[in-house]
């Protein structure tokens, strides 16, 4: 279970979330659309606290953290229940790909390395990456490496991952492999947060869209609710840009 | 009067010569130990903005890199035992060497710092934020992460320093220590061969710029993640194997 209730930031005088609720079953999917500049990167970094919000609160399994007046206990705590996947990868260059996995589960979660081994041997065969695990990550396509970035956050069981349009830095044909492998993660019953682009990927997987625009949540609903009869002017007018095949 | 130029003195002056190199190795290693630690420290409080020793480390490297050594040299030489006498401290007894040593060490770390600085800036941001939100701590994400990737950045430019570092330690001797050209100087005044002994010096320095040159490309090379070769080619499928079947 999660939920964050009234998320409050703001740069300066430039109020980017003003106040946004959401709560998510475990293993339930969540795609965030909205236009560029309406606040889903910053919801998303405010949620792991690489944002400092302002005011509200989420729960994570466990109590209640207020963003503005947590421990750094309490941020260490939710972060290791939390896995983000960034738009350029963000792999540690100085790390094989098994490496990458490996790293967070022994450092952070404090799995033994030969566990910690078997379990990112296991997760690069499931990524399709089984015979790259020593490669480093300067010497992988940027879909490779975003399926591997998916299997780092993956690896430590979180309660939840965020995606930050994680596969908007790549080419055209290396989408569907990371979208797949996303698919995977849904499988595995992992709860999503995913800011995407990709309509057909949030009508075909998500349990939930979520339309945001100038940092508040316009309309919410199923996929079919949401793509095939949106009430609201705005998300009809966001999503008329895009072309989405109805099942 | 025999001053002739005599090839056969500068193999004689070798070895006499090389009894100096201990001290100009010495010179170079702690100086530079000297200048890592302190230019560590110098970045550090830069690029966290720690007020007042932040203007100080300002006004500090900008002094170092704008004036010559020569003058650090005497400045803290002759300078910082008038001051310690000053505080009721008597430094006659003082080993040369220290001063050296406070010399060279700080120029290093003047230079250094900068090295450090933008070695560090340089590993991509997003990396930071991938170890914190995976739960590392600052501790863990600067050393299993910033550092090792800072060194790689830094190491060129480091090595350069090291190397012109060894070269300016040939001003020892004007203080009077008898490292490798303090030892050539001497002896050339006693026979009377100084270029004969000089260049016993010369073929020292050069060799020894040499050995380290390699030692430091060989270490970026051992060290550079991103210069190594491929692994053998994967024989898998690059196609993605999904486990369990999409219901989607
Ligand atoms: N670090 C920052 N400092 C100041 N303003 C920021 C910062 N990050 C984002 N913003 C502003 O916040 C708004 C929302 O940005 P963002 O969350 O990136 O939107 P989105 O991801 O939906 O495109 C934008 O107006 C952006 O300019
Ligand atoms: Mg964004």
């Amino acid at each position: 279970m999660i939920e964050v209730k009234a998320l409050h930031k703001r740069f300066n005088d430039n109020e980017v979330l003003k106040g946004v609720d959401l709560a998510l079953q475990p293993g339930e999917v969540v795609t965030i659309l909205g236009p560029s500049g309406s606040g889903k990167t910053t919801f998303l970094r405010c949620l792991n606290f690489l944002e400092h919000a302002d005011s509200g609160a989420i729960k994570i399994d466990q109590d209640w953290v207020n963003f503005n007046q947590a421990t750094s206990q309490e941020v260490m705590a939710l972060r290791r229940r939390m896995g983000m996947v960034f738009q350029n990868y963000a792999l540690f260059l100085n790390k094989t790909a098994r490496q990458n996995i490996m790293e967070p589960m022994v450092l952070v979660h404090k799995v033994s390395p030969t566990e910690a081994y078997d379990r990112a041997t296991q997760l690069l065969q499931t990524i399709g990456l089984g015979a790259f695990g020593d490669y480093y990550p300067a010497q992988l396509s940027g879909g490779q490496q975003q399926r591997i970035g998916i299997a780092r956050a993956l690896a430590v069981h979180p309660t939840v991952l965020l995606f930050d349009e994680p596969t908007a830095a790549l080419d055209p044909e290396l989408v569907g492999e990371v979208l797949k492998v996303m698919k995977a993660v849904k499988q595995a019953g992992v709860a999503m947060i995913v800011v995407t682009h990709e309509m057909q990927f949030a009508y075909e997987v998500s349990d939930r869209v979520i339309f945001m625009a100038d940092g508040a949540i316009v309309e919410q609903g199923t996929p079919q609710q949401i793509f095939e009869s949106p009430k609201e002017a705005r998300t009809k007018a966001f999503l008329s840009r895009f072309k989405v095949r109805y099942a | 009067m025999t001053n002739y130029f005599q090839p056969h003195l500068i193999w004689e002056f070798l070895p006499d010569v090389l009894s100096a190199l201990p001290t100009t190795l010495l010179l170079t290693l702690v100086s530079t130990i000297i200048g890592v630690i302190v230019g560590a420290g110098i970045a550090y409080v830069r690029m966290e903005n720690t007020p007042i020793f932040k203007q100080i480390a300002v006004v500090f490297t900008s002094f170092v890199r704008g004036t010559p050594i020569l003058i650090q040299m005497f400045l803290v030489y002759y300078g910082l035992p008038m001051f310690l006498s000053y505080i009721g401290i008597n430094a006659d007894s003082v080993n040369p060497l220290i001063y050296l040593f406070i010399t060279y060490g700080l120029n290093m770390a003047a230079f250094l710092s900068e090295i450090i600085r933008a070695a560090l800036a340089s590993v991509p941001k997003t990396q930071k934020e991938a170890a914190m939100t995976a739960g590392y701590t600052k501790q863990q994400m600067y050393f299993k992460i910033i550092f090792p990737q800072a060194i790689i950045i830094a190491m060129p430019s480091f090595a350069t320093m090291v190397i012109s570092l060894l070269q300016d330690t040939s001003l020892a001797f004007t203080i009077g220590v008898l490292d490798v050209v303090g030892k050539a100087k001497a002896l050339g005044t006693a026979t009377f061969h100084t270029v004969e002994a000089y260049i016993s010096a010369m073929i020292i320095f050069v060799i020894l710029s040499f050995i380290l040159e390699r030692t430091f490309r060989w270490v970026e090379k051992r060290s550079n993640y991103a210069s190594r070769p491929m692994p053998i080619m994967a024989t898998n499928p690059v196609i993605p194997v999904i486990e369990k079947p999409e219901t989607v």
